[in-house]
């Protein structure tokens, strides 16, 4: 691991490490004034490029959300309320993407609220249903205090005794008393949020009793339920289930919504910031493999986003207007251009001189072009084998990305099958996808390749809708016949090489002139235009400045691993602590200059049980920490400082969850962990 | 005294055209309430199962005996709090505001007060607890004893309730009413009430008979099935509607209608979620989409936490550890025995450590422990798949699987795991 600036980074996820960059922000801004223009470079650039890329996700969200959303704001305000004695309920399922209900149920709330007739909403979230009580009071005092939006339970505590209705007066007939003030027609909303999480019986007795004033107040509800309906057919009893009216609405899978962000925000070349393969592959493996949460799938590219730039100017200047790249370039120190002398992808062949600067702009421009054509590469190729079966590359634009920025994917094995599978396609499916084709080149504008590659391409479409279906072509120079060998051949794997090669030659079936135009401008395209437009940016010099890739320092801050920070730590103090005096020569050294806990920690791995002796383990450690002294001195006389040192030290391993006090001896203790684990 | 009469006369037989088959209730009432000498029980118990009319019918009484009695109905489940309680029932009785009640009124003393000084004993008063059961069980003892408190005979508490009076713990001094359930004649004749207009009476008859025939066995709930003739009438009527049928064949029409009653069968007490037949046919296929879908590794941890929580801890290790890989073939040709024990005890707790000890063994490529994975078991049990034992001490969590057989075997289906050669059924 690199060099850290906190202990803690290692076990966080990615708030602390945000709230840390937030902080230098700050800093970055009072140090406006002394000669830094970099730090506010890193941050300019960074805030740009991600509201750019948030009201593209907000406008996204919006679009996909937008039917779920209006079907069920139509169904909770259009509902008939007064001819029945039910509540109108949604049933919002929402799946199991827990951390972005919140979001959703934003939306939802202010989409009510917008709507005619006027709907006045309350949220309530499992932890005001601990009680009936409770429950009725945050869902008065949400209705009452339109103002106080805040949802947080303790911010409304505080909130409240500022505002107009106490907590004590929020019952049920306080509310009918505010309902009669209302415009005419006006509704009350109830969403409850997280629906497994509440406590059912007070959720239950909580409908029941909302039942009972139907008839003074049109109260609709919305319930989210994240797993399944016949949850809600398994816990709610019968007499319940009676009072709701219950209508299902099922929100877009959020692998829906990573396909599109993927696709429409982050996989487009006019996004200034470009992802590498791996670390592509990584966020989404962490959204598919772990949570299926967009919010964290966002949050974690906007740290990629931040790490990219943070304190890299040059990373800056490339995504720089090209206009201001020149006076930007000449800002920099040496230090930072020695840098880029030191980058791999230029093998190190790029020395500073006069011509440094003109290169150096060369380069990017090219590489921007580069990755420019690569995406209209992408495009092109996700056309052709979108649909294919068993899709060897994948459906997915993600997944063709990932891949192609690796290693340039007309060598890859699966391309090949893909290849096989199109010159199988009937006419009109083929016709079909170079018309797509047709039309993604007609959307790029200045490109000089993209026009010819769409003059290579008509003149394809031209070529197969002349070729006939049937007529064969004839094959003029017919291969010769080969002599039949003799199979009696001498081992069993020359004997099947043979058949093998006997087949291939007998299948010489003559080919229609279709097929054969197909075979011939699928290869023709496969080597002139996607070799050419797919060239993987990764291998261009430069390309570390434009396409974040460092999976490895990013790893750990958006999945933190806990365990291994502590085994570090505990192994390897001076990993954090940065000191002199620990600096270990193999791991399982001891000294005594570091943490007890640590050293209670190493000696409580050199035990080979299940079970620890206490006293032995202490004998150890005074052995190790206590000062040197002769073995003639009694050894029943314990320091206590040490003593005391040594408990305190075992006790934060007990509370760290590695020991338990053993239930069989009385001066034992149990080792929970096995090794490094 | 003869116009008094006169008037409980039509008062019961009010009662009797609109709740019928309840006769024998309504005499019951009426003698206790309709009677010249203005004395009234101390304590009545009105219970039954649900929709027999108990609280619709006791409302009815009490808004015709309105002129002559003070009334409160109160529906317990709205007082979660003992002010909210006694508040509305002062409310009603005094007639008085909310803001006009002296002072808060928390307890029963209180409340006791409250009644003695605006002298309540001079007139009739009833108060209704409505699903007694929700209140605590002093209060329902204290009411009961309510006319011995304030001293008055003219005051009486009717509690209605679906729980037996038996079936709390004190015994109550009161007068039982029960609310027996209509028989399927009573139910045909109450629905029969409901026919649509446009329809005559031997058409929707017959429509009845073949409703009744098909959901009396499954449902003798009134509303359930009001709810339910509703919607299959509509769907019942559409061959007549479009020509293909006459009123007078019945068998065709049963037959026409027999596919719709099938899917309503197995969705009886689902019914209000329903609206019409059709789109009872499209949830189901949507139904059947929505297999549950959670990540992968959070899918291998619902597969770890299943096998934990039905073998035993003995078996972890043949079946886990490489080496004994030709016992675990054996076994898994011998648990093919049906009804197995495990099945029938129910998932058994099992502690975070064996968890993940068998989630490594089963899942093939290797991950690090992060913080993430471990969130994930957190996230099942926040949704109600596994469940979470003990008082949450970080020491040794306990969990225990709370989703059933079918569930995990699609969810081990869509990772390809073979879920069925890691169970040993046997005991």
């Amino acid at each position: 691991m690199d060099s850290t600036i906190s202990v803690s980074k290692g076990c966080f996820v990615f708030k602390k490490p945000n709230k840390e960059k937030n902080k230098r922000k700050s800093k970055s801004k009072k140090q406006l004034t002394t000669n830094q223009p970099e730090a506010e470079l890193w941050h300019t650039t960074y805030i740009d490029i991600w509201n750019d890329v948030k009201s593209k996700i907000d406008d996204l969200t919006g679009s996909i959300y937008s039917k779920f959303i209006s079907e069920t704001v139509d169904f909770l305000t259009m509902s008939n309320i007064t001819t029945n004695q039910y509540i109108p309920t949604a049933c919002l399922l929402t799946g199991v993407n827990l951390p972005d209900h919140e979001s959703l149920f934003e939306l939802l709330a202010t989409n009510l609220e917008k709507s005619q007739p006027p709907v006045i909403v309350a949220t309530l979230f499992s932890e005001h249903f601990s009680s009936v009580k409770n429950a009725v009071i945050s869902m008065v005092s949400q209705l009452l205090n339109p103002n106080d939006d805040d949802s947080d339970f303790d911010e409304e505590m505080d909130e409240s005794l500022n505002s107009v209705v106490k907590r004590s007066e929020c019952t049920i007939s306080t509310l009918i008393e505010w309902y009669s003030h209302q415009p005419i027609g006006t509704r009350v909303a109830i969403l409850v949020k997280d629906y497994e999480m509440c406590q059912q019986t007070v959720l239950q007795n909580f409908i029941l009793l909302l039942s009972c004033y139907i008839k003074e107040i049109p109260i609709v509800l919305a319930i989210g339920i994240a797993t399944s309906i016949s949850n809600l057919h398994n816990s709610l009893p019968h007499h319940v289930v009676t009072k709701l009216k219950v209508k299902m609405f099922v929100s877009e899978a959020s692998v829906v919504f990573l396909n599109n962000i993927m696709d429409q925000v982050f996989l487009k070349p006019d996004c200034s910031f470009y992802l590498g393969g791996r670390i592509l592959e990584y966020v989404t493996e962490v959204f598919l493999y772990y949570n299926f949460s967009i919010k964290q799938f966002i949050e974690s590219l906007k740290f990629c986003l931040m790490e990219h730039f943070y304190l890299k100017p040059l990373n800056c200047i490339c995504v720089a207007h090209e206009s201001a790249q020149g006076a930007l370039f000449d800002s920099l120190d040496k230090k930072t251009l020695e840098e880029i002398t030191k980058l791999r992808s230029t093998n190190y062949k790029y020395k500073i001189d006069n011509n440094f600067k003109e290169t150096f702009l060369q380069l990017i421009g090219e590489l921007k072009a580069c990755i420019d054509d690569f995406h209209i590469g992408l495009r092109v190729l996700h056309i052709l084998v979108v649909d294919l079966p068993h899709s060897p590359l994948g459906t997915q634009l993600r997944e063709m990305y990932s891949t192609a920025m690796k290693k340039h994917i007309i060598d890859n094995t699966s391309f090949k099958t893909c290849l096989q599978l199109l010159k199988f396609l009937s006419k009109d499916d083929l016709l079909a996808k170079f018309d797509k084709i047709i039309q993604v080149f007609k959307n790029i504008k200045n490109n000089k390749r993209a026009k010819t590659a769409m003059k290579l391409v008509e003149s394809y479409v031209k070529r197969l809708e002349e070729s006939h279906l049937n007529n064969l072509v004839i094959v003029e120079d017919k291969p010769q016949e080969k002599p039949k060998d003799n199979l009696q051949a001498i081992s069993r794997s020359q004997f099947k090489r043979k058949l093998i090669d006997n087949v291939k030659l007998e299948d010489t079936r003559p080919m229609t002139e279709f097929e054969k135009a197909r075979s011939e401008t699928l290869d023709h395209l496969t080597e002139v235009i996607l070799r050419q437009f797919l060239v993987p940016p990764t291998t261009m010099p430069l390309n570390e400045l434009l396409i974040f890739d460092d999976l490895p320092s990013i790893r750990r801050k958006i999945v933190g691993e806990d365990r291994a920070a502590q085994y570090t730590a505990f192994v390897n103090p001076q990993h954090y602590l940065d000191c002199d005096c620990c600096e270990l020569e193999f791991t399982e050294q001891i000294f005594k200059t570091m943490p007890d806990i640590s050293i209670v920690y190493k000696l409580h791995l050199e035990s080979r049980f299940d079970q620890i002796n206490i006293y032995d383990w202490l004998q150890k450690f005074i052995s190790i920490v206590g000062p040197d002294q002769n073995d003639d001195d009694n050894d029943d006389d314990i320091d206590p400082v040490l003593q005391s040192r040594f408990v305190r030290a075992v006790n934060e391993l007990q509370h760290l969850g590695y020991i338990r006090p053993s239930k069989y001896k009385a001066d034992h203790v149990q080792r929970l962990t096995c090794g490094s684990c | 005294m003869m116009l008094a009469n006169s008037k409980n006369i039509s008062i019961k037989d009010t009662l009797n055209s609109e709740f019928p088959f309840r006769q024998v209730q309504i005499n019951t009432l009426a003698n206790l309430f309709l009677n010249e000498d203005g004395v009234l029980p101390p304590c009545v118990f009105i219970h039954g199962l649900p929709s027999t009319g108990k609280t619709s019918l006791v409302t009815r009484l009490m808004f015709l005996l309105e002129e002559s009695v003070k009334s409160s109905i109160v529906n317990s489940i709205c007082c979660y709090t003992s002010r909210l309680l006694f508040e509305p029932i002062l409310k009603d009785l005094l007639k008085i505001k909310q803001s006009d009640i002296p002072n808060r009124c928390d307890n029963f003393m209180q409340f006791l007060n409250i009644l003695k000084q605006a002298e309540i004993q001079k007139e009739q008063v009833i108060i209704v607890l409505d699903n007694c059961e929700m209140l605590a069980q002093e209060q329902i003892v204290l009411f009961s004893k309510l006319q011995e408190l304030i001293k008055s005979y003219q005051l009486c508490v009717i509690f209605i309730s679906q729980v037996l009076p038996s079936k709390f713990d004190e015994d109550i001094n009161c007068i039982p009413i029960l609310f027996e359930q209509y028989n399927s004649d009573d139910i045909s004749a109450i629905l029969l009430r409901d026919k649509p207009n446009n329809w005559s009476l031997s058409i929707y008859q017959n429509f009845l008979n073949v409703f009744l025939g098909s959901f009396y066995g499954s449902c003798r709930d009134l509303v359930e099935l009001k709810h339910l003739a509703n919607l299959l009438f509509i769907k019942y009527v559409e061959p007549i509607e479009d020509g293909s049928c006459t009123e007078t064949n019945q068998t065709l029409l049963f037959r026409k209608i027999s596919p719709s009653i099938h899917l309503l069968l197995n969705n009886v007490y689902l019914g209000t979620s329903l609206e019409n037949v059709n789109s009872l046919s499209d949830e189901k296929t949507t139904f059947e989409k929505l297999v549950l879908d959670l990540p992968y590794y959070a899918k291998y941890f619902l597969i770890a936490a299943y096998i934990a929580s039905f073998n035993l801890p003995k078996y972890d290790r043949q079946l886990f550890v490489k080496a004994s890989n030709k016992k675990r073939k054996t076994n898994r040709l011998t648990n093919k025995t049906e009804n197995s024990a495990s099945q029938l005890v129910g998932p058994k707790a099992f502690s975070l450590d064996r968890l993940l000890a068998i989630f490594y063994a089963i899942i093939e490529e290797n991950t690090n422990m992060t913080a993430n994975l471990l969130a994930q078991i957190n996230t099942l049990s926040d949704l109600g798949l596994l469940i979470r034992l003990g008082d949450g001490k970080l020491e040794t969590p306990k969990y225990r699987c709370s989703v059933s057989f079918d569930c995990v075997s699609n969810i081990a289906r869509t990772v390809k795991f073979n879920l069925n050669k890691y169970l040993i059924d046997k005991l």
